[in-house]
This record gives structure tokens, C-alpha cells and sequence, in this order.
């Protein structure tokens, strides 16, 4: 039958009848967005509703919902490790989200579950205390996407994760840093990596993982000077914030980047001194790049500025694939504007130069920038300034 | 909204079919009021598209009795956006905000209709919330659900399942 012949038969019935006369398949849908507390609860609707949550493949626990721990055990293992769920069924996505302090046993039960039912989609997050992570986690070769919030990984026996893509950790403790280069050395498909607030309990200066990630195609690093930029080297879409110190110093080449993002944090005088020199060599090692996006945040004085100098030689980058340049928080505190005169002089085929000032600067002000900035020539005759 | 507006002004002042735009679709909805919109719309909903694959691009104008005048230009909203990259969370809650639960509930019929994923997606997690946390009878009423359990029945599930009603929130009347 043609597509337009089904779209003709349909006719507008009374509402409530159309959502209630949706198949399974549809309310299925809906249940897999409702925390799993909430799911079994609908089970008390209809008799058609009754056992439509334990076919859930997705399952989402968030322990602010229960009264005590004791309460969340007995839900847990009483509605999905026992009885009610279909202990055959696999768990494609399971979230944790929790707050209460459970014993390391607990916590290696609910993660056991999911970890033996070929789990896909792994989400943890603690809120205050980084519970420890049970080694067996690291070793899952149906694990795609990680996602890591206030945990600890003080044993890291073995990291083998030959299906993960995508992982991400925030505020994540590794006891020492062997253990963070064990686990990126045990994802040989990471494609997506992100990090911040990272922590080492032993602090260890030799930050090498002594190879690049050779498939990582996506990066965003947060405040890690753990992460050294030498592993990002394949990467096509970069973001970066700094807040402490240029991450490492650079070496090698980006071939791939394409897309950068960086986010100073002006808090140390001492990356207000290295960012320019920095940021050029990083343009002359990415002779690909076409986006480069530059925000910042101020909470320093004039005291520290430092000048921008033009470089001896132009970025191959700017001669041949550079098209976009977005300034964020643009003021007159820190050479932006002789940077932004260079780009738009040697940017051969610039399209775009975006600038947004920073909230504070007043309309004098800013119209004096404007009047600055079109008046910079500019090489690329398709290049438009926009200003905000 | 402007957006809104131009899709709605163009379904005043263009008849069924114009030559002349052939490039654009045509959308007639339930009550046959014709929305224009550029193919490109036309491709993020999967039903419009597979109807105008089927007829090699010579068919246009496309009904569809199943959707509201007054639903379909959200539907257009959202596609624009999405196709602009410019889903953001700050759009999305203030789409939502716009919408009542009766219009939550036809947009997700429409967004399963025309096989929108991403705007399913949506309107789940927006059902869903607004489903959270609220008593079994409020829920009964959303969804349109008869209770077909007797009052036995229901009191033993009511009991085994007591733990997950604690902190219910008071229905909201007027809502629905």
C-alpha cells in the first residue's frame, strides 16, 4: 500500500481516544523518558498498562526520589534484579543518579545488573562523596558511551572497552595517573572524549600517554592540565578551557582540527602572559583549521596585560581553509583587536568575523570598537563583520 | 513567532497549487488550510518525504487529516530550527512553554504521524515530565485510560506499589 493511501485513511477521532489508542510501542516510548520509579508507578493505570515498563530496555534510577537507602535497595532488588523485571531482558541505558551514601557492595550489585545484561549506555553520578567504581565496569566490550560524575577509580586492574565511542568525566579522582593513562590506552575507538575537573590523588608531573588517541574525533578538556594535549592530535573539533596554565606545551601537528574552541580564564596572570604565543603556535600546527572560537573571562586588572605581536610568518591554515573567527567577550583589555586586525588582514578566504562584546562595555565604547574594526582591511573580499 | 506568521500568511494568500513554486510543498492540514514550506522541511518529516519519493517529486501537495491548522506550524517551527542546528534548550523550553498539555499530546501524535524523531523525542521527555510525580488518577485522565481493574485488584496494587506515591504532587485542574 502507498504512503498516501495510508495518509488518507486516517480521520480525526475524539482526542483522548487517539493517545490512549497509541501502540505499546508508543507508550513504551514515553516510559523509557520517565525515571524507573515513576514507570512501574504507571503499571497501576490499566491492565494494559501493567506490564508495559518491564519490557523497558532503558532504565533510570534516581535515589532523591526514595525516602532512605533502605528504601532504594528494596525497590532496586525487589522490582530489578528479582521478580518483576524479565531477568532475560538486556538493559541498553542505565542511569545512576544518586545521593546517598550506599555500601561498596550495593553499589557493586547495581551496577553488576546491568553490566551482565550487555549494557550500552552507562551513566553514574554521584552529588557529593566519588564512590568507587568496580573494576569489572572497565572491562564490558558491549560499553559505548560512559559518562562519569563524582566517582573514584582507585582499581584499575584491567581496562578493556573495545566498543566505547563516546566517554565523559567530571570531577572523576584517579588515585594516581597510571590509572588515567590505563584506562584512554583500553578504548582503541574513543571518538569523543570529554573531561573536567579531573583529579589525581598521588599528583605525578610526566603527563604522557606516549601516543595520540587514534581515533578520537571530538575533544572537550575543562580545566585539565591532566590531559595532555599531545594525545588530542587526531581530533577534528576541538574545546578547550583554561584556567590554570596552557594545557602543555605543544608539539606536533593537528592535521584533522577543523573546529577549535578556546575558553581562557583570565584568574592567573600567568596564562594571560603565554596566551598569544600559544594560541599562534597552535594556529601554525593546525594547518586545517577553518573555525576558531575565542571566549574569555576577565577577573584581572590591566596590570597584566601583554602584546600581541604579529607572527613572522602567517598560519598556512589562514592562507587556505580558515572561514570563521568568533570573538566572544571581546573588550580593549587584551590585544583583541590587533589579533582580530591580523586575522582579517591574512585570512584569505574568511567568511565571517564575529565579534560580541562583553557585557560591561558601554555604547561609546563599543561604537569606537565598530568604527576600529571596519575599518581594518580586510583580504577576503567575502568576509562580513559581524558585531554585537 | 515570525515564522510563525509568514507560514500562516502564506497559507492565506497561496491557493492549492502555483506553478510557479513548484520547488516548495505544499502541507494541507486536517481542516485544509495550505502551509508552503521549502523541501528542505519537507525531508525532516519522514512521511512527507517517503509520499514524495513514492511519486518521483511529481506530487506536492500533501494532506494531512490528521493534523490541526493550529498544530502544524509548531511542527514547521521545530523542523526549521532543527534544520538551522539551532535546537538548544533555551528553544526547547521555550517551545514548551507555549504549549498546553491537550497541544503536547496532538504534537506528539503528529510528530509520530510524520516520523519527526527528534520532535518525539521531545514531547516524550516533555510528557513524561509532565506525568512525573503525579497521582493515578491525574495520569488516568492524560492519557484518556479507562480503569479496567476492580476495586480489589486495584487496592493490592495500590499496596505493593504504596512506596511510589509517596510525595505526589497535587493534581493541577486547570491545566487539563
Amino acid at each position: 500500500m502507498s504512503t498516501g493511501m495510508c495518509l488518507l485513511r486516517f480521520r480525526i477521532r475524539p482526542k483522548e481516544d487517539r493517545l490512549s489508542a497509541l501502540p505499546d510501542s508508543l507508550l513504551d516510548h514515553i516510559l523509557s523518558f520517565l525515571p524507573t520509579k515513576h514507570a512501574v508507578a504507571t503499571s497501576i493505570l490499566s491492565k494494559r498498562w501493567k506490564p508495559l515498563w518491564r519490557s523497558q530496555l532503558s532504565l533510570y534510577f534516581d535515589d532523591r526520589s526514595f525516602p532512605s537507602t533502605f528504601s532504594f535497595c528494596q525497590f532496586f532488588y525487589s522490582f530489578v534484579t528479582m521478580r518483576l523485571r524479565d531477568s532475560i531482558l538486556p538493559i541498553l541505558s542505565f542511569h545512576l543518579h544518586f545521593h546517598y551514601l550506599f555500601c561498596d557492595k550495593d553499589f557493586y550489585n547495581f551496577l553488576y545488573v546491568p553490566i551482565t545484561r550487555g549494557v550500552q549506555t552507562l551513566i553514574i553520578s554521584h552529588s557529593d562523596y566519588s564512590p568507587a567504581l568496580p573494576s569489572f565496569v572497565l572491562t564490558s566490550v558491549t560499553l559505548s558511551v560512559l559518562k562519569l560524575k563524582r566517582i573514584k577509580l582507585n582499581d584499575v586492574p584491567c581496562v578493556d572497552l573495545p566498543s566505547l565511542k563516546v566517554l565523559r568525566m567530571k570531577r572523576v579522582t584517579f588515585t594516581c595517573y597510571a590509572y588515567l593513562q590505563k584506562l584512554l590506552s583500553g578504548c582503541p575507538i574513543l571518538e569523543e572524549l570529554e573531561t573536567k575537573d579531573l583529579r589525581m590523588k598521588i599528583p605525578n608531573q610526566t603527563y604522557d600517554l606516549g601516543f595520540a588517541i587514534s581515533n578520537l574525533v571530538r575533544a572537550n578538556i575543562s580545566s585539565d592540565i591532566m590531559i595532555g594535549l599531545q594525545w588530542l592530535h587526531n581530533v577534528e573539533h576541538l574545546r578547550i578551557q583554561l584556567n590554570w596554565k596552557p594545557i602543555t606545551s605543544i608539539s606536533g601537528m593537528f592535521h584533522n582540527l577543523t573546529h577549535l574552541e578556546l575558553m581562557f580564564n583570565f584568574d592567573y596572570p600567568s596564562l594571560v602572559i603565554l596566551k598569544w604565543p600559544w594560541l599562534v603556535k597552535l594556529l601554525k600546527n593546525s594547518p586545517n583549521l577553518q573555525t576558531l572560537i575565542i571566549d574569555q573571562v576577565f577577573n584581572l586588572t590591566r596590570c597584566y596585560v601583554n602584546k600581541w605581536e604579529d607572527p613572522e610568518v602567517v598560519p598556512e591554515c589562514l592562507l587556505s581553509h580558515f572561514t570563521t573567527c568568533e570573538l566572544r567577550n571581546y573588550t580593549h583589555i587584551n590585544c583583541e583587536l590587533p589579533f582580530a586586525k591580523y586575522i582579517m588582514q591574512n585570512s584569505r578566504v574568511l567568511s565571517t568575523m564575529a565579534i560580541q562584546t562583553a557585557n560591561y562595555v558601554d555604547k561609546n565604547t563599543k561604537l569606537q570598537m565598530l568604527i576600529e574594526l571596519s575599518s581594518c582591511p580586510r583580504i577576503s573580499a567575502a568576509c562580513k563583520l559581524l558585531f554585537t | 513567532m515570525a515564522e510563525e506568521v509568514s507560514s500562516q500568511m502564506n497559507s492565506l494568500s497561496i491557493s492549492e497549487t502555483n506553478p510557479s513554486s513548484s520547488a516548495t510543498i505544499s502541507l494541507v492540514s486536517g481542516d485544509d488550510i495550505v502551509f508552503k514550506v521549502e523541501p528542505t522541511i519537507a525531508k525532516e518529516m519522514e512521511t512527507v518525504q517517503s509520499f514524495i519519493d513514492e511519486t518521483d517529486g511529481k506530487i506536492t501537495t500533501i494532506p494531512l487529516p490528521n493534523i490541526s491548522s493550529h498544530d502544524l506550524p509548531y511542527v514547521i517551527e521545530y523542523c526549521e530550527k532543527s534544520i538551522a542546528g539551532k535546537i538548544t534548550k533555551e528553544f526547547e523550553a521555550e517551545f514548551v512553554k507555549k504549549l498546553n498539555n491537550e497541544e503536547v499530546k496532538e504534537l506528539f501524535l503528529a510528530a509520530n504521524y510524520l516520523n519527526i524523531k527528534k520532535l518525539l523525542d521531545f514531547l516524550s521527555q516533555v510528557i513524561a515530565d509532565r506525568i512525573a510525580n503525579k497521582s493515578v488518577e491525574y495520569v488516568r485522565r492524560y492519557f484518556g485510560i479507562e480503569n479496567d481493574f476492580t476495586p480489589e485488584e486495584e487496592a493490592k496494587l495500590r499496596e505493593e506499589l504504596a512506596w511510589t506515591f509517596t510525595g505526589v504532587d497535587p493534581d493541577d485542574e486547570d491545566e487539563n
